[in-house]
C-alpha cells in the first residue's frame, strides 16, 4: 500500500466511524480531491462533512479551532507546510494556548495535516521544511511518519488520542512510495523500539548480534534517504548503521533511542529542515544535559544549507541534504 | 481503434515542465478501456493530471508508481487484440531477462575483494542476503576439528603483531654483527657488584654505551618517512624484555645523561610499577632505539624487528664462551654477538659496523 493510499483509507474510516469528524481544506472536494489527493472520494461519501474552504489558511485553521470548541474533531488539511506560516498566528496565540488561558482546563482536539519538503523543483515557497518554526510552542505535538511506518494508523491512532493541536506532516515525496510494513527490508531488521506509545520509533539495522558503528537518528522524509545511505556504507565499507525513526517530532521521545546512544557512542542527526535552530539541535542539547559522558564522538548534524530553497533542481540538490552529505558526516565521525 | 498497437504518451503539462512523476495508475494490466478512460494520473511542478486514453482495448503499462517521466515517453500500451499485446510483452521481457536471470548473491565490496584475493568459488557460498568478508573468511577458515584450541591476539600481542608486519613490510631490514669478547666487561661487572653499592649490570653498560655512541651516529637515532629522515634530538632507548608469556618495551629516556648504575635502577622502577598496575605512558612511549635483550637465553645470535619509527635495533643475544689461543696459551674466552638490524634504504653496512665499533670503544672506555 502507498503512502497517500494509507491515509486516504485512515481518513475514510476515521470520517465512518465519528460523526463529528470534519476535514477543512482548499479543493479538497471531489473530483480534484485535493492538491495530492490525500482526500480524494472523502466528499462524495460524507457530503457537507468535507469543507472546500476559500484560499485563506489562517481562517481555515480558525474555523477548525472553533469547531473543537464545539465537540468536534477536526482535521484542517494545509495544502502546502509553506503556507503555516500564515496561520501561525492562530496556532502559537489560539489553538496552544485556549485550553490554558481561560481559568479551567478543556481539551482542544484537532489535527493540522500538511506536506512539507523539497526535492520536487517546486521553488522557495512550496519546498520548505518549516515545523521546526513550532519546536518551542508548548501544548503543541508534531507527528511525522515515514515510509517505513504505517502513516494512516498512525493518523487514526492520534485522533482517537488526541486533547491538543497535533501538527500532522506528510513528506511530499513519500506520497507515491509503497509503505514498508514488513520486519525485514533488503537484509535490513526493522523493529518497534517503544511498544508502549501510540508514536512508534523504529530501529533499523542491518545485524543485530553485531555493535552498530553509528547511530542515525532521523524523521519523515529523510528515513529513506538515510536508509539508502545506510545500505551504500554497509556495502561499500561493511559499516553498521543503525537507523532510529520517531514518528513523533515533538516533544522528541528521547527515551526511545537513548539506550542505543549509550550502546554504540556515535551519533549522527539528519532533517530536511535547516539545521541551525532545528531538530538535530534540540537532540545535541538534550545529549549534553543527559549523555554527555556516553558519546565517543561530537555529533554531527545534517540538513538544509541555510538558503532559500531554488526551484532548479540542481540548485535544490546543492540546498537539501543529500546522501554524500550524510555519508561525509558518517565517514567525518567513525 | 485504429491500430492493434497504440501508445498512450506523457503529455506536455504546462509551459515550464518537460517530466512528471507518476503518482497514480487507475487500472489493472491486461484489463479492457475504453476510450477516455483515465489510466493514470501525474503530477508536474504543484498539479496533477489525469491522463486519459486515447483508444479502447487490452492496456499494459510501461511505467510504474513513482517512476519520473519525460514528456513523450510511453506510459502505456493499448491493442484490441489480447494475443498481439502478449507477443509485445513477451519480446519487452525477452529483453531484460539476462538481468532478471541473475541471481547472484548480493556481496559487499569487502567480501568480492576477499573472494578475489582467496580465488574462492562464488556459487559455493551458501548464504542467504548480503554476504560479507567474515562470511568468505569463515569459508577458508581451517577445520576447527584439526586443532587442540584457536587463540586470538588481542590487546598488546595484537598490537606487536600489527607493528611488526608494518615494520616488515615498510622498512627493507639489513643486518651484521660482530663479536665482542666480553671476558674483561664480566670481570669488571662482577668486581663493581661486590664492591659498589649502586647495582651494574651487561644490560646496563651496553645501554649506556649505545646511547653515547648514538650521539655520533646520529643515523641509527632517527627514522625514515618517504625520503625524508627524521633525526631525533633525545635519545630514548626501548628494552625488549621478554619472557615465556609476554614481552615489554620500557623506555629509558634521556638515556645518554645516565650511567649505567643509574639506567639499571631506572628499568628496574619501571619494572616495579608494573607489577603493581601503576605503570606510566610516558615509560613506554617516544622511543627512538630499541636494544633487544636475549642475554638471559641460550640464543647465540639472532636478528631482531626494527621498530616503527625508528632506523635500527640492536641484537643483545647470550654470551658464548670460546677457545683462544693468548700468549702461547689456551684460554676460555666470554664473547658476545653484538648485531645490529638496520633501515638499508639509508644506511649501510660500513656504518652500521662504525655504530657497533664506537658501542665496543665506549664500554672499553667506562671499563
Amino acid at each position: 500500500m502507498r503512502y497517500l493510499e494509507s491515509l486516504n483509507l485512515a481518513l475514510d474510516q476515521i470520517m465512518s466511524d465519528n460523526q463529528n469528524a470534519v476535514i477543512i481544506g482548499e479543493d479538497i472536494k471531489d473530483p480534484y480531491g485535493g492538491a495530492f489527493k490525500v482526500t480524494k472520494g472523502l466528499s462524495s461519501k460524507y457530503g457537507h462533512r468535507v469543507i472546500s474552504s476559500p484560499i485563506s489558511e489562517s481562517s481555515i485553521v480558525g474555523l477548525g479551532i472553533g469547531l473543537s470548541l464545539n465537540g468536534f474533531k477536526p482535521i484542517v488539511e494545509i495544502m502546502f507546510g509553506d503556507f503555516i506560516t500564515l496561520c501561525a498566528d492562530q496556532i502559537i496565540n489560539g489553538a496552544s494556548k485556549f485550553p490554558w488561558m481561560y481559568g479551567s482546563n478543556f481539551d482542544l482536539p484537532m489535527i493540522i495535516r500538511t506536506p512539507m519538503g523539497g526535492r520536487r523543483g517546486y521553488g522557495p515557497t512550496h519546498s520548505q521544511t518549516l515545523e521546526s518554526l513550532f519546536f518551542n510552542i508548548p501544548n503543541i505535538k508534531i507527528i511525522s511518519p515515514s515510509i517505513f511506518h504505517d502513516p494512516g494508523q498512525i493518523l487514526k491512532d492520534t485522533f482517537y488520542k488526541m486533547k491538543e493541536l497535533n501538527l500532522f506532516i506528510e513528506n511530499k515525496i513519500s506520497y507515491p512510495n509503497e509503505i514498508i510494513l514488513k520486519e525485514q527490508v533488503d537484509d535490513y531488521n526493522i523493529s518497534i523500539i517503544n511498544n508502549n506509545t501510540e508514536f512508534v520509533t523504529l530501529s533499523l539495522v542491518f545485524d543485530r548480534q553485531t555493535r552498530p558503528d553509528i547511530v542515525l537518528l532521523t524523521y519523515g522524509g529523510m528515513s529513506n534517504i538515510c536508509f539508502e545511505v545506510a545500505r551504500d556504507l554497509f556495502i561499500e565499507e561493511e559499516i553498521i548503521i543503525e537507523i532510529i525513526i520517531p514518528s513523533l517530532v515533538k516533544p522528541v521521545p528521547f527515551s526511545d533511542f537513548h539506550e542505543s546512544i549509550i550502546s554504540c557512542g556515535k551519533l549522527v542527526i539528519v532533517e530536511e529542515g535547516i539545521s541551525i535552530c532545528g531538530w538535530g539541535s534540540m537532540i545535541t542539547s538534550n545529549l549534553n544535559d543527559e549523555l554527555f559522558d556516553s558519546l565517543k564522538a561530537k555529533p554531527v548534524i545534517v540538513g538544509s544549507k541555510e538558503f532559500p530553497i531554488a526551484s532548479s533542481r540542481k540548485l535544490e540538490d546543492k540546498i537539501l541534504p543529500q546522501k554524500s552529505d550524510i555519508k561525509k558526516a558518517i565517514l567525518k565521525i567513525l | 481503434m485504429k491500430k492493434n498497437k497504440n501508445y498512450i504518451l506523457t503529455p506536455q503539462l504546462d509551459a515550464n515542465d518537460d517530466k512528471a512523476l507518476v503518482i497514480d495508475i487507475n487500472c489493472k494490466n491486461y484489463s479492457s478501456i475504453n476510450e477516455g478512460d483515465i489510466i493514470a494520473t501525474i503530477e508536474s511542478t504543484k498539479a496533477t493530471f489525469e491522463i486519459p486514453s486515447d483508444y479502447s482495448g487490452f492496456i499494459y503499462f510501461l511505467c510504474d508508481i513513482d517512476d519520473e517521466v519525460k514528456v513523450g515517453d510511453k506510459i502505456a500500451l493499448v491493442s484490441d487484440d489480447l494475443k498481439v499485446l502478449n507477443q509485445i510483452i513477451d519480446d519487452l521481457n525477452n529483453e531484460s531477462d539476462v538481468e532478471k536471470n541473475d541471481k547472484s548473491p548480493k556481496l559487499t565490496k569487502k567480501a568480492e575483494a576477499a573472494i578475489k584475493k582467496y580465488k574462492i568459488d562464488i556459487n559455493k557460498i551458501n548464504k542467504k542476503g548480503i554476504i560479507k568478508e567474515k562470511d568468505i573468511l569463515d569459508l577458508i577458515k581451517p577445520n576447527d576439528d584439526s586443532y587442540q584450541e584457536i587463540l586470538t591476539l588481542k590487546g598488546n600481542k595484537q598490537l606487536g603483531k600489527d607493528l611488526m608486519i608494518a615494520s616488515k613490510s615498510e622498512i627493507p631490514h639489513s643486518y651484521v654483527e660482530i663479536e665482542f669478547n666480553v671476558t674483561k666487561l664480566l670481570q669488571v661487572i662482577s668486581l663493581l657488584q661486590k664492591e659498589s653499592a649502586n647495582f651494574v649490570s651487561l644490560l646496563g653498560i651496553i645501554t649506556y654505551a649505545t646511547a653515547n655512541a648514538l650521539k655520533t651516529n646520529k643515523f641509527f637515532n632517527s627514522y625514515r618517512y618517504n625520503n625524508d629522515i627524521f633525526i631525533y634530538k633525545d635519545i630514548n632507548i626501548g628494552i625488549v624484555i621478554s619472557n615465556d608469556n609476554d614481552l615489554s618495551l620500557p623506555i629509558v629516556r634521556n638515556s645518554d645523561f645516565l650511567l649505567p648504575d643509574q639506567i639499571v635502577k631506572e628499568l628496574f622502577r619501571i619494572r616495579k610499577e608494573l607489577l603493581k598496575n601503576k605503570s606510566k605512558i610516558k615509560d613506554y612511549t617516544d622511543g627512538t632505539f630499541t636494544i633487544s635483550a636475549l642475554d638471559h637465553t641460550a640464543i647465540k645470535s639472532f636478528v631482531p624487528i626494527i621498530h616503527p619509527k625508528q632506523s635500527a635495533v640492536l641484537a643483545l643475544p647470550s654470551i658464548t664462551e670460546k677457545l683462544s689461543l693468548i700468549n702461547e696459551e689456551v684460554k676460555i674466552e666470554k664473547v658476545i654477538n653484538l648485531g645490529i638490524s638496520f633501515d638499508h634504504s639509508f644506511i649501510n653496512a660500513t656504518m652500521a659496523n662504525n655504530f657497533l665499533s664506537d658501542i665496543i670503544i665506549a664500554i672499553e672506555e667506562f671499563i
